[in-house]
Protein backbone atom coordinates (compact mmCIF):
# COMPACT_ATOMS: atom_id res chain seq x y z
CA UNK A 1 0.00 0.00 0.00
CA UNK A 2 2.77 2.38 0.93
CA UNK A 3 4.53 1.67 -2.40
CA UNK A 4 1.39 2.84 -3.91
CA UNK A 5 0.81 5.72 -2.24
CA UNK A 6 4.16 7.30 -3.31
CA UNK A 7 3.86 7.95 -6.77
CA UNK A 8 -0.04 8.87 -6.33
CA UNK A 9 0.63 11.58 -3.74
CA UNK A 10 3.35 12.60 -6.13
CA UNK A 11 1.37 12.82 -9.24
CA UNK A 12 -1.38 14.80 -7.20
CA UNK A 13 1.38 17.19 -5.89
CA UNK A 14 2.41 17.79 -9.97
CA UNK A 15 -1.53 17.69 -11.11
CA UNK A 16 -1.79 20.62 -8.08
CA UNK A 17 1.60 22.53 -9.52
CA UNK A 18 0.25 22.56 -12.78
CA UNK A 19 -2.74 24.19 -11.92
CA UNK A 20 -0.79 27.12 -9.94
CA UNK A 21 2.21 26.94 -12.77
CA UNK A 22 -0.67 27.82 -15.93
CA UNK A 23 0.53 30.50 -17.99
CA UNK A 24 -1.26 33.42 -17.16
CA UNK A 25 -1.24 36.86 -19.40
CA UNK A 26 -2.23 40.79 -18.76
CA UNK A 27 -3.65 43.28 -21.33
CA UNK A 28 -0.54 45.35 -22.03
CA UNK A 29 -2.42 47.78 -24.50
CA UNK A 30 -4.93 50.23 -23.59
CA UNK A 31 -7.60 48.37 -25.17
CA UNK A 32 -7.70 45.30 -27.48
CA UNK A 33 -9.98 41.42 -28.14
CA UNK A 34 -10.46 38.30 -27.99
CA UNK A 35 -11.18 37.30 -31.66
CA UNK A 36 -13.14 34.40 -32.90
CA UNK A 37 -9.84 33.26 -34.67
CA UNK A 38 -5.86 34.18 -35.16
CA UNK A 39 -6.70 36.99 -37.26
CA UNK A 40 -7.02 40.61 -36.92
CA UNK A 41 -10.24 40.63 -38.95
CA UNK A 42 -11.96 37.50 -37.23
CA UNK A 43 -15.33 38.66 -35.39
CA UNK A 44 -14.86 40.33 -31.55
CA UNK A 45 -15.56 37.46 -29.08
CA UNK A 46 -15.01 39.95 -25.74
CA UNK A 47 -13.09 44.01 -25.31
CA UNK A 48 -10.57 43.84 -23.64
CA UNK A 49 -8.64 46.48 -21.78
CA UNK A 50 -5.74 47.01 -20.06
CA UNK A 51 -4.98 44.84 -16.78
CA UNK A 52 -7.22 41.99 -17.53
CA UNK A 53 -5.96 38.90 -16.99
CA UNK A 54 -6.22 35.84 -19.64
CA UNK A 55 -5.13 32.04 -19.04
CA UNK A 56 -3.61 30.28 -21.65
CA UNK A 57 -4.78 27.57 -23.79
CA UNK A 58 -2.89 27.28 -26.78
CA UNK A 59 -0.57 28.89 -29.24
CA UNK A 60 -0.45 29.42 -33.13
CA UNK A 61 2.47 31.47 -34.57
CA UNK A 62 2.04 34.78 -33.32
CA UNK A 63 -1.19 34.53 -31.36
CA UNK A 64 -2.35 33.14 -28.43
CA UNK A 65 -5.64 31.36 -27.27
CA UNK A 66 -6.70 32.53 -24.26
CA UNK A 67 -9.44 32.13 -21.75
CA UNK A 68 -11.03 35.06 -19.43
CA UNK A 69 -11.73 34.99 -15.93
CA UNK A 70 -15.36 34.17 -16.81
CA UNK A 71 -14.75 31.06 -19.29
CA UNK A 72 -14.50 32.93 -22.37
CA UNK A 73 -12.34 31.85 -25.28
CA UNK A 74 -10.76 33.70 -28.03
CA UNK A 75 -7.53 34.79 -29.54
CA UNK A 76 -5.17 37.57 -29.28
CA UNK A 77 -1.98 38.49 -30.52
CA UNK A 78 1.03 37.99 -28.62
CA UNK A 79 2.03 42.04 -28.98
CA UNK A 80 -1.12 42.88 -26.65
CA UNK A 81 -0.40 40.60 -24.05
CA UNK A 82 3.17 39.79 -21.83
CA UNK A 83 2.88 36.63 -19.48
CA UNK A 84 2.51 37.47 -15.90
CA UNK A 85 1.52 35.60 -12.97
CA UNK A 86 -2.13 36.43 -12.00
CA UNK A 87 -4.11 34.81 -9.21
CA UNK A 88 -6.45 32.28 -10.53
CA UNK A 89 -8.31 31.01 -7.79
CA UNK A 90 -9.52 34.86 -7.61
CA UNK A 91 -11.19 34.25 -11.20
CA UNK A 92 -15.15 34.20 -11.92
CA UNK A 93 -15.23 37.43 -9.76
CA UNK A 94 -14.83 39.50 -13.29
CA UNK A 95 -12.25 39.64 -16.00
CA UNK A 96 -10.68 42.04 -14.29
CA UNK A 97 -8.01 40.01 -11.67
CA UNK A 98 -6.32 41.07 -8.68
CA UNK A 99 -3.94 43.03 -10.16
CA UNK A 100 -0.42 42.61 -7.75
CA UNK A 101 1.45 44.85 -5.59
CA UNK A 102 4.28 45.16 -8.31
CA UNK A 103 1.26 46.01 -10.78
CA UNK A 104 -0.17 48.46 -8.76
CA UNK A 105 3.58 50.20 -8.21
CA UNK A 106 3.80 50.42 -11.42
CA UNK A 107 0.53 51.35 -12.80
CA UNK A 108 1.64 54.80 -10.60
CA UNK A 109 4.64 55.28 -11.13
CA UNK A 110 6.89 55.53 -14.52
CA UNK A 111 6.77 58.16 -17.63
CA UNK A 112 3.15 58.65 -17.14
CA UNK A 113 0.37 61.31 -17.57
CA UNK A 114 1.68 63.48 -14.29
CA UNK A 115 5.33 63.46 -15.76
CA UNK A 116 4.00 64.95 -19.20
CA UNK A 117 1.97 67.33 -17.40
CA UNK A 118 5.11 68.59 -15.99
CA UNK A 119 6.95 68.85 -18.93
CA UNK A 120 4.57 70.47 -20.39
CA UNK A 121 4.53 72.83 -17.76
CA UNK A 122 8.03 73.27 -17.62
CA UNK A 123 8.39 73.55 -21.50
CA UNK A 124 5.76 75.91 -22.23
CA UNK A 125 6.82 76.60 -26.28
CA UNK A 126 6.05 72.61 -26.73
CA UNK A 127 2.39 72.04 -28.14
CA UNK A 128 1.18 68.94 -27.35
CA UNK A 129 -2.33 70.52 -29.31
CA UNK A 130 -1.09 67.92 -32.92
CA UNK A 131 -0.09 65.44 -30.70
CA UNK A 132 -3.27 65.03 -29.28
CA UNK A 133 -5.56 65.15 -32.97
CA UNK A 134 -3.19 62.69 -34.38
CA UNK A 135 -3.72 60.40 -31.07
CA UNK A 136 -7.55 60.65 -31.85
CA UNK A 137 -7.37 59.73 -35.60
CA UNK A 138 -9.27 56.74 -35.37
CA UNK A 139 -9.06 53.94 -38.31
CA UNK A 140 -11.61 51.53 -37.17
CA UNK A 141 -11.13 47.46 -38.37
CA UNK A 142 -14.02 47.76 -40.88
CA UNK A 143 -12.11 50.69 -42.26
CA UNK A 144 -9.40 48.76 -42.91
CA UNK A 145 -11.46 45.88 -44.50
CA UNK A 146 -12.59 48.07 -46.83
CA UNK A 147 -9.39 49.30 -47.64
CA UNK A 148 -8.02 45.98 -48.23
CA UNK A 149 -11.28 44.43 -49.78
CA UNK A 150 -11.00 48.00 -52.37
CA UNK A 151 -7.28 47.96 -53.09
CA UNK A 152 -7.17 44.16 -53.90
CA UNK A 153 -4.90 43.60 -51.04
CA UNK A 154 -4.93 40.33 -48.51
CA UNK A 155 -8.26 40.13 -48.25
CA UNK A 156 -8.40 38.65 -44.48
CA UNK A 157 -5.73 37.35 -41.55
CA UNK A 158 -3.46 40.44 -40.80
CA UNK A 159 -1.41 39.30 -37.86
CA UNK A 160 -3.38 41.97 -35.32
CA UNK B 1 -12.95 -0.06 -2.15
CA UNK B 2 -12.92 -0.05 1.65
CA UNK B 3 -9.23 -0.88 1.11
CA UNK B 4 -9.42 2.81 -0.96
CA UNK B 5 -10.89 4.92 1.21
CA UNK B 6 -8.23 5.94 3.60
CA UNK B 7 -6.36 6.69 0.64
CA UNK B 8 -8.85 8.55 -0.70
CA UNK B 9 -9.41 10.47 2.57
CA UNK B 10 -5.51 11.03 2.81
CA UNK B 11 -5.26 12.29 -0.57
CA UNK B 12 -7.78 14.80 -0.50
CA UNK B 13 -6.50 16.16 3.33
CA UNK B 14 -3.27 16.37 1.14
CA UNK B 15 -4.78 18.34 -2.08
CA UNK B 16 -6.99 20.60 0.34
CA UNK B 17 -3.76 21.16 2.59
CA UNK B 18 -1.61 22.16 -0.51
CA UNK B 19 -4.76 23.99 -2.11
CA UNK B 20 -5.09 25.86 1.74
CA UNK B 21 -1.27 26.43 0.94
CA UNK B 22 -1.81 27.79 -2.03
CA UNK B 23 -4.01 30.11 -1.33
CA UNK B 24 -2.67 30.97 1.72
CA UNK B 25 0.76 31.75 -0.45
CA UNK B 26 -1.12 33.91 -3.06
CA UNK B 27 -3.24 36.00 -0.31
CA UNK B 28 0.40 36.60 1.02
CA UNK B 29 1.30 38.26 -2.21
CA UNK B 30 -1.97 40.39 -2.20
CA UNK B 31 -0.75 41.52 1.11
CA UNK B 32 2.48 42.88 -0.76
CA UNK B 33 0.08 45.63 -0.93
CA UNK B 34 0.64 46.67 2.73
CA UNK B 35 2.90 50.05 3.03
CA UNK B 36 4.93 47.88 5.32
CA UNK B 37 5.89 45.57 2.49
CA UNK B 38 5.58 47.46 -0.49
CA UNK B 39 9.28 48.96 -0.51
CA UNK B 40 10.63 45.25 -0.70
CA UNK B 41 8.16 44.74 -3.88
CA UNK B 42 9.82 48.18 -5.37
CA UNK B 43 13.27 46.92 -5.00
CA UNK B 44 12.42 44.00 -6.94
CA UNK B 45 11.37 45.89 -9.69
CA UNK B 46 14.31 47.87 -9.67
CA UNK B 47 16.07 44.71 -10.28
CA UNK B 48 13.90 43.43 -12.62
CA UNK B 49 13.65 46.53 -14.95
CA UNK B 50 17.43 47.53 -16.80
CA UNK B 51 17.06 47.81 -20.57
CA UNK B 52 14.76 49.63 -22.83
CA UNK B 53 12.99 46.55 -23.12
CA UNK B 54 11.63 47.19 -19.76
CA UNK B 55 9.94 50.21 -20.13
CA UNK B 56 6.53 49.69 -20.15
CA UNK B 57 3.79 50.24 -23.23
CA UNK B 58 2.07 53.16 -20.87
CA UNK B 59 5.41 54.46 -20.37
CA UNK B 60 6.58 54.45 -24.45
CA UNK B 61 3.50 55.77 -25.38
CA UNK B 62 3.93 58.88 -22.88
CA UNK B 63 7.81 59.57 -24.01
CA UNK B 64 6.31 58.75 -27.41
CA UNK B 65 3.77 61.29 -27.06
CA UNK B 66 6.95 64.42 -25.99
CA UNK B 67 9.08 63.40 -28.52
CA UNK B 68 6.06 63.84 -31.19
CA UNK B 69 5.90 66.78 -29.44
CA UNK B 70 9.53 67.88 -29.61
CA UNK B 71 9.21 66.88 -33.44
CA UNK B 72 5.89 69.11 -34.03
CA UNK B 73 7.76 72.43 -32.38
CA UNK B 74 10.53 72.21 -35.68
CA UNK B 75 7.80 71.07 -38.38
CA UNK B 76 4.72 72.60 -38.95
CA UNK B 77 2.15 69.92 -39.83
CA UNK B 78 0.29 69.62 -43.43
CA UNK B 79 -3.65 70.14 -42.35
CA UNK B 80 -4.87 68.53 -45.11
CA UNK B 81 -7.98 66.27 -44.00
CA UNK B 82 -8.11 63.92 -46.45
CA UNK B 83 -4.95 63.14 -47.29
CA UNK B 84 -3.78 62.46 -43.20
CA UNK B 85 -6.54 59.82 -43.51
CA UNK B 86 -5.44 58.09 -46.19
CA UNK B 87 -2.09 58.15 -45.06
CA UNK B 88 -3.08 56.88 -41.52
CA UNK B 89 -5.42 54.00 -43.42
CA UNK B 90 -2.69 53.05 -45.55
CA UNK B 91 -0.17 53.20 -42.45
CA UNK B 92 -2.99 51.43 -40.10
CA UNK B 93 -3.07 48.71 -43.23
CA UNK B 94 0.58 47.82 -42.96
CA UNK B 95 0.77 48.11 -39.13
CA UNK B 96 -1.92 45.40 -38.63
CA UNK B 97 0.17 42.82 -40.72
CA UNK B 98 3.49 44.06 -38.45
CA UNK B 99 4.60 41.95 -35.87
CA UNK B 100 3.67 44.67 -33.43
CA UNK B 101 0.24 45.29 -34.30
CA UNK B 102 -0.80 45.94 -30.86
CA UNK B 103 0.35 48.84 -29.35
CA UNK B 104 -0.25 51.03 -26.07
CA UNK B 105 -2.67 54.03 -28.12
CA UNK B 106 -1.94 52.63 -31.33
CA UNK B 107 -0.60 53.72 -34.77
CA UNK B 108 -0.79 57.09 -35.81
CA UNK B 109 0.73 59.24 -38.74
CA UNK B 110 0.40 62.58 -39.38
CA UNK B 111 1.80 65.14 -42.58
CA UNK B 112 4.45 67.62 -42.43
CA UNK B 113 4.48 70.42 -44.37
CA UNK B 114 7.89 70.69 -45.23
CA UNK B 115 9.81 70.04 -48.69
CA UNK B 116 12.42 67.99 -46.82
CA UNK B 117 12.95 64.13 -47.58
CA UNK B 118 12.00 62.53 -44.57
CA UNK B 119 9.87 60.71 -42.04
CA UNK B 120 10.52 60.25 -38.31
CA UNK B 121 8.84 56.95 -36.15
CA UNK B 122 8.66 58.32 -32.57
CA UNK B 123 8.19 55.97 -30.28
CA UNK B 124 4.49 54.68 -29.34
CA UNK B 125 3.25 54.81 -32.68
CA UNK B 126 3.60 58.48 -33.48
CA UNK B 127 4.81 58.62 -37.12
CA UNK B 128 5.79 61.55 -39.14
CA UNK B 129 6.06 62.28 -43.10
CA UNK B 130 6.69 65.02 -45.21
CA UNK B 131 5.25 66.73 -48.03
CA UNK B 132 8.83 66.83 -49.70
CA UNK B 133 8.60 62.66 -49.22
CA UNK B 134 5.51 61.88 -50.40
CA UNK B 135 6.25 63.60 -53.65
CA UNK B 136 8.60 60.87 -54.09
CA UNK B 137 6.33 58.36 -53.63
CA UNK B 138 4.62 58.02 -57.06
CA UNK B 139 1.94 55.21 -56.00
CA UNK B 140 0.21 53.32 -52.92
CA UNK B 141 3.08 50.75 -53.15
CA UNK B 142 5.57 52.95 -52.45
CA UNK B 143 4.02 55.19 -49.66
CA UNK B 144 3.44 51.24 -48.48
CA UNK B 145 6.75 50.86 -48.26
CA UNK B 146 7.86 54.00 -46.75
CA UNK B 147 5.45 53.86 -43.80
CA UNK B 148 6.23 50.19 -43.50
CA UNK B 149 9.45 50.82 -42.67
CA UNK B 150 8.69 53.26 -39.94
CA UNK B 151 5.87 50.53 -38.68
CA UNK B 152 9.09 48.68 -38.40
CA UNK B 153 11.34 51.19 -36.23
CA UNK B 154 8.54 50.86 -33.75
CA UNK B 155 7.50 47.47 -34.13
CA UNK B 156 11.75 47.26 -33.03
CA UNK B 157 12.02 49.65 -30.55
CA UNK B 158 14.28 51.72 -31.98
CA UNK B 159 14.11 54.77 -30.69
CA UNK B 160 13.61 53.67 -27.51
CA UNK B 161 16.87 51.73 -28.16
CA UNK B 162 18.00 55.29 -28.51
CA UNK B 163 18.00 56.12 -24.92
CA UNK B 164 21.21 56.23 -23.51
CA UNK B 165 22.28 53.40 -20.91
CA UNK B 166 23.38 55.29 -18.19
CA UNK B 167 20.22 57.21 -18.09
CA UNK B 168 17.74 54.16 -18.31
CA UNK B 169 19.88 53.13 -15.47
CA UNK B 170 19.11 56.89 -13.67
CA UNK B 171 15.65 56.29 -14.82
CA UNK B 172 15.05 52.86 -12.99
CA UNK B 173 16.45 54.03 -9.97
CA UNK B 174 14.32 56.91 -9.60
CA UNK B 175 11.10 55.38 -10.59
CA UNK B 176 12.20 52.29 -8.22
CA UNK B 177 12.43 53.19 -5.27
CA UNK B 178 9.30 55.64 -4.80
CA UNK B 179 6.66 54.50 -3.63
CA UNK B 180 3.32 54.14 -5.09
CA UNK B 181 1.90 57.12 -4.76
CA UNK B 182 1.82 60.64 -6.83
CA UNK B 183 5.72 62.18 -7.11
CA UNK B 184 6.36 64.89 -4.85
CA UNK B 185 7.65 68.15 -6.52
CA UNK B 186 11.37 67.23 -5.76
CA UNK B 187 10.71 63.84 -6.96
CA UNK B 188 8.83 64.96 -9.96
CA UNK B 189 12.25 67.63 -10.48
CA UNK B 190 14.65 64.62 -10.55
CA UNK B 191 12.69 62.41 -12.66
CA UNK B 192 12.10 65.73 -15.05
CA UNK B 193 15.61 65.67 -15.63
CA UNK B 194 16.18 62.24 -16.63
CA UNK B 195 12.48 62.06 -19.05
CA UNK B 196 14.20 65.34 -20.83
CA UNK B 197 17.27 63.45 -21.35
CA UNK B 198 15.37 60.19 -22.90
CA UNK B 199 14.06 63.14 -25.29
CA UNK B 200 16.83 64.46 -25.89
CA UNK B 201 18.26 61.33 -26.99
CA UNK B 202 15.54 59.68 -29.23
CA UNK B 203 14.76 62.94 -30.78
CA UNK B 204 18.34 63.65 -31.87
CA UNK B 205 18.71 59.94 -33.19
CA UNK B 206 15.36 60.80 -35.15
CA UNK B 207 15.97 64.13 -36.32
CA UNK B 208 20.18 64.72 -36.34
CA UNK B 209 22.04 61.65 -36.25
CA UNK B 210 20.14 59.04 -37.65
CA UNK B 211 19.95 55.76 -35.94
CA UNK B 212 22.29 53.02 -36.30
CA UNK B 213 22.76 52.01 -39.66
CA UNK B 214 21.70 48.26 -38.89
CA UNK B 215 18.58 49.81 -37.83
CA UNK B 216 17.85 51.50 -41.12
CA UNK B 217 18.45 47.88 -43.09
CA UNK B 218 16.27 45.74 -40.26
CA UNK B 219 13.50 48.27 -41.07
CA UNK B 220 14.02 48.17 -45.08
CA UNK B 221 13.54 44.23 -44.41
CA UNK B 222 10.64 44.58 -42.07
CA UNK B 223 9.13 47.05 -45.04
CA UNK B 224 9.65 44.34 -47.44
CA UNK B 225 8.06 41.88 -44.73
CA UNK B 226 5.07 43.80 -43.34
CA UNK B 227 4.12 44.85 -47.14
CA UNK B 228 4.48 41.57 -48.45
CA UNK B 229 1.96 40.05 -45.66
CA UNK B 230 -0.93 42.88 -46.34
CA UNK B 231 -0.56 42.06 -50.49
CA UNK B 232 1.86 45.28 -51.66
CA UNK B 233 4.54 44.48 -53.96
CA UNK B 234 7.68 45.28 -51.89
CA UNK B 235 9.32 46.96 -55.30
CA UNK B 236 7.41 49.49 -53.82
CA UNK B 237 10.21 50.24 -51.49
CA UNK B 238 13.29 49.57 -54.42
CA UNK B 239 11.01 51.71 -56.88
CA UNK B 240 11.33 54.90 -53.82
CA UNK B 241 14.86 54.05 -53.23
CA UNK B 242 15.54 54.55 -56.70
CA UNK B 243 13.98 58.22 -56.75
CA UNK B 244 15.70 58.82 -53.68
CA UNK B 245 18.74 58.20 -55.46
CA UNK B 246 18.07 60.72 -58.26
CA UNK B 247 17.64 63.60 -55.68
CA UNK B 248 20.71 62.21 -53.60
CA UNK B 249 23.29 64.56 -54.86
CA UNK B 250 20.59 67.71 -54.89
CA UNK B 251 19.73 66.69 -51.05
CA UNK B 252 22.63 65.71 -49.79
CA UNK B 253 23.04 66.54 -46.18
CA UNK B 254 19.41 67.19 -45.58
CA UNK B 255 16.64 65.35 -43.89
CA UNK B 256 16.29 61.03 -44.80
CA UNK B 257 20.05 62.37 -46.33
CA UNK B 258 21.54 63.17 -43.61
CA UNK B 259 19.94 60.39 -41.30
CA UNK B 260 19.80 56.97 -43.52
CA UNK B 261 22.54 55.05 -45.33
CA UNK B 262 22.69 55.43 -48.77
CA UNK B 263 19.97 54.60 -51.21
CA UNK B 264 22.46 52.80 -53.21
CA UNK B 265 23.51 50.65 -49.94
CA UNK B 266 19.58 49.76 -49.17
CA UNK B 267 18.68 49.35 -52.36
CA UNK B 268 21.48 46.26 -52.96
CA UNK B 269 19.80 45.07 -49.90
CA UNK B 270 16.36 45.17 -50.75
CA UNK B 271 17.04 44.37 -54.38
CA UNK B 272 18.13 40.70 -52.48
CA UNK B 273 14.96 40.12 -50.32
CA UNK B 274 12.84 40.84 -52.85
CA UNK B 275 14.81 38.62 -55.46
CA UNK B 276 14.64 35.57 -53.03
CA UNK B 277 10.77 35.80 -53.51
CA UNK B 278 9.20 33.01 -55.23
CA UNK B 279 6.26 34.90 -56.41
CA UNK B 280 5.13 38.96 -55.59
CA UNK B 281 1.60 40.06 -55.73
CA UNK B 282 0.45 42.02 -58.17
CA UNK B 283 0.67 45.99 -58.56
CA UNK B 284 -2.87 46.56 -59.07
CA UNK B 285 -4.02 49.94 -60.97
CA UNK B 286 -6.90 50.16 -58.54
CA UNK B 287 -4.68 51.09 -55.78
CA UNK B 288 -2.95 54.17 -58.27
CA UNK B 289 -6.36 55.31 -59.21
CA UNK B 290 -6.97 55.69 -55.37
CA UNK B 291 -3.80 57.26 -54.61
CA UNK B 292 -4.10 59.52 -57.05
CA UNK B 293 -7.32 60.87 -56.00
CA UNK B 294 -5.88 60.97 -52.64
CA UNK B 295 -3.06 63.31 -53.48
CA UNK B 296 -4.86 65.74 -55.87
CA UNK B 297 -3.17 69.12 -55.25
Amino acid sequence: MNKLKLPLILGIILGVSTIFGAETFVVKVRSSALRSGPQFFASTVIALKAGDGLLLVSRQADWIQAKTSVGQTGWIHQSAVEPKKIDILAWGKGTKTQATASEVAMAAKGFNKQVEDSYKAKNKNISFVWVDKMAQIAVTRADLQAFLKEGKLAASGGSK
Amino acid sequence: MKARSPLSLSLAVLVSGLLLASCATLQKGQELLTKENLSKVEKVATVIRNTFADITEEEEYYIGRSVAALILSRYEVYNNEPLNRYVNVVGNTVAAFSSRPEIFGGYHFLVLDSAEINAMAAPGGFIFITRGLLKECKDEEMLAAVLAHEVGHVASKHGLQSIKKSRLVDAFKLLGTEVAKKYTPAELSQLMAVFEGALGDIAGSLIERGYDRKFEYDADGLSVKFGLATGYNPQGLSDFLKNLEAREAKDKGLGWFKTHPAPKDRLAKVAKLVSGQKTLPVRDKVRLTRFKQNFKG
